[in-house]
């Protein structure tokens, strides 16, 4: 006898989000550092 | 489960009937076999063809099981014996998408969020805003701002070194939130114009940041190139908000826009990470078709582990991703790994920075707020306020993630060794077995996905 598969995945919520910068001052050398420097500054 | 519905004893027990508001539709993830979108107010699913038939089944109110057992072969052709149903209410369909349950609250990625802007707000804007979406605009908006951008971003990073007056940087902060909300606009606006209807604007904390967000879930609706569409709405609003703004900046030489506008390209740059939950991260994987990305991330990582301690593993709801979706898989988890380790020392630096600082700039800063009290000097002293709030943000953020980071360390820490302690009371130590693919999967992804293989008749 065949087997019948029954899915059922949840979804995540779509919150589109964009992380406020609240750093000000740079002196880091490149794009990719300073936007980790400025997550941690 | 803690979300069945309750037990039935096959056939005499009514079936529970449907909530009224599921919709069906087609779900467009351009994989092999066909899927479905399943929502029940604010929740979404993917269910393959069987479960939409059971799902249409119940829909026409069986009244009992061999009833509906009746009513899905008459859809289908295939048999499904009573027990079997009975099994697949009980363990696999959610208790919310039948009617007298209350929906759960929605999960989000956020420690504290509020919505700021209720959709019925925002749709006479989104809805008349919508034709910026047509490619005849896009394009020479999107060239203009190359344009602005090549001009303006040199003397915006320049600007950097300069340092801003008081009154300024309250302009500053003004004006990153208004930026903030015409990103999200945009994202919910790119909703309109496809004709999905979008939810409202809120702002939350996310790990340690403060974030916008637009709740965009219906676009669950929209084949997977539109929803490329809405992930980019929100940096197009920004690069359409950049030309007059660069325009000005290059024209007035003003300090305070030249500094909003690094901050706005800062921005643009760190929302197109994938690896936080940020545009970059619904644009992967509405691109690769990787739908719920962290959470095969996370199943990827678990099966690993498994893998190395030569447990053997069920297949998982990762392991069902094939071919090239396979290969973004894993190079993603990859590479978020190596940035979470590329973050850690960073996050270290962070915080014994706070600790090594902040006590004595707080302190001073308060002395002089106490300073400017005493010899009666109010508006002073509300600036020296207004200095120690903002040198104060950052700990407090910092303090909130991590006060969150240990509380679900500790819960988990004593999950598990709460789970020893019964396995040793009862003499029962299973927990060296190899694990099933349930127990592979952590508790509280197995709620969310769910996959059963059962035999007709």
């Amino acid at each position: 006898m065949n087997a019948i598969d029954f899915e059922i995945e949840a979804l995540e919520a779509r919150l589109e989000m964009q992380a406020v910068a609240a750093a000000e001052a740079d002196d880091c050398a490149c794009a990719g550092e300073c936007v980790a420097a400025k997550m941690f500054a | 489960m803690t979300d069945s519905v309750l037990l039935l004893s096959p056939p005499a027990v009514p079936v529970p009937r449907l909530r009224d508001e599921i919709r069906i539709s087609p779900f467009h993830d351009e994989q092999d076999k066909q899927r479905y979108l399943l929502e029940s107010g604010g929740t979404c699913f993917v269910v393959n063809e069987s479960m939409r038939d059971l799902v249409l089944s119940l829909q026409e109110g069986p009244a009992t099981l061999d009833d509906l057992s009746t009513r899905f072969r008459r859809r289908t052709g295939k048999e499904v014996s009573p027990e079997t149903l009975s099994t697949l209410l009980e363990t696999r369909l959610p208790r919310h998408l039948f009617a007298g349950n209350a929906e759960p609250a929605p999960r989000t990625p956020f420690t504290v969020s509020f919505q700021l802007l209720r959709s019925a707000w925002l749709q006479p804007l989104t809805s008349r805003l919508a034709w910026l979406f047509n490619p005849w605009i896009v394009v020479p908006v999107l060239a203009a701002f190359v344009l602005v951008e090549f001009q303006v971003l040199p003397q915006a990073m320049a600007a950097m070194g300069q340092t801003l007056v008081s009154y300024d940087v309250l302009g500053l902060f003004f004006g990153i939130l208004a930026v903030g909300l015409i990103h999200e606009l945009g994202h919910a606006t790119a909703c309109a114009r496809y004709g999905c209807p979008h939810g409202g604007v809120g702002f939350g904390l996310y790990l340690a940041f403060p974030a916008f967000y637009a709740d965009v879930t219906k676009a669950w609706r929209l084949p997977a190139r539109q929803r490329a569409v809405v992930d980019l709405g929100g940096l197009y609003f920004q690069c359409i908000l950049m030309i007059p703004l660069g325009l000005m900046a290059v024209e007035h030489q003003i300090l305070l826009l030249l500094h909003v506008i690094w901050l706005l390209n800062l921005m643009m740059l760190m929302t197109l990470n994938p690896v936080f939950k940020m545009d970059g991260y619904w644009l992967l994987s509405d691109l690769s078709g990787l739908r719920n990305l962290h959470q095969r991330m996370e199943e990827t990582l678990v099966g690993a582990v498994w893998k190395l301690r030569g447990k053997q593993v069920a297949p998982s709801m990762q392991q069902t991703v094939t071919g090239a979706r396979r290969k973004i898989l894993y190079a993603y988890t990859g590479l978020a790994l190596v940035y979470y380790l590329y973050l850690l020392p960073l996050l270290f630096r962070a915080i014994v920075g706070v600790v090594l600082l902040y006590p004595a700039r707080a302190y001073d800063s308060l002395a002089i707020v106490g300073g400017f009290l005493r010899s009666g000097e109010t508006t002073q002293a509300l600036f020296a306020v207004g200095h120690f709030i903002h040198i104060s943000i950052w700990p407090v953020l910092l303090g909130v993630f991590l006060m969150r980071f240990v509380s679900k360390l500790v819960r988990g820490l004593v999950a598990r060794i709460g789970e020893g302690i019964r396995c040793l009371v009862r003499g029962l130590c299973t927990c060296e077995q190899a694990p099933s693919n349930q127990a592979a999967v952590p508790a509280s992804q197995v709620e969310e996905s769910r996959s059963s293989s059962v035999s007709g008749g």
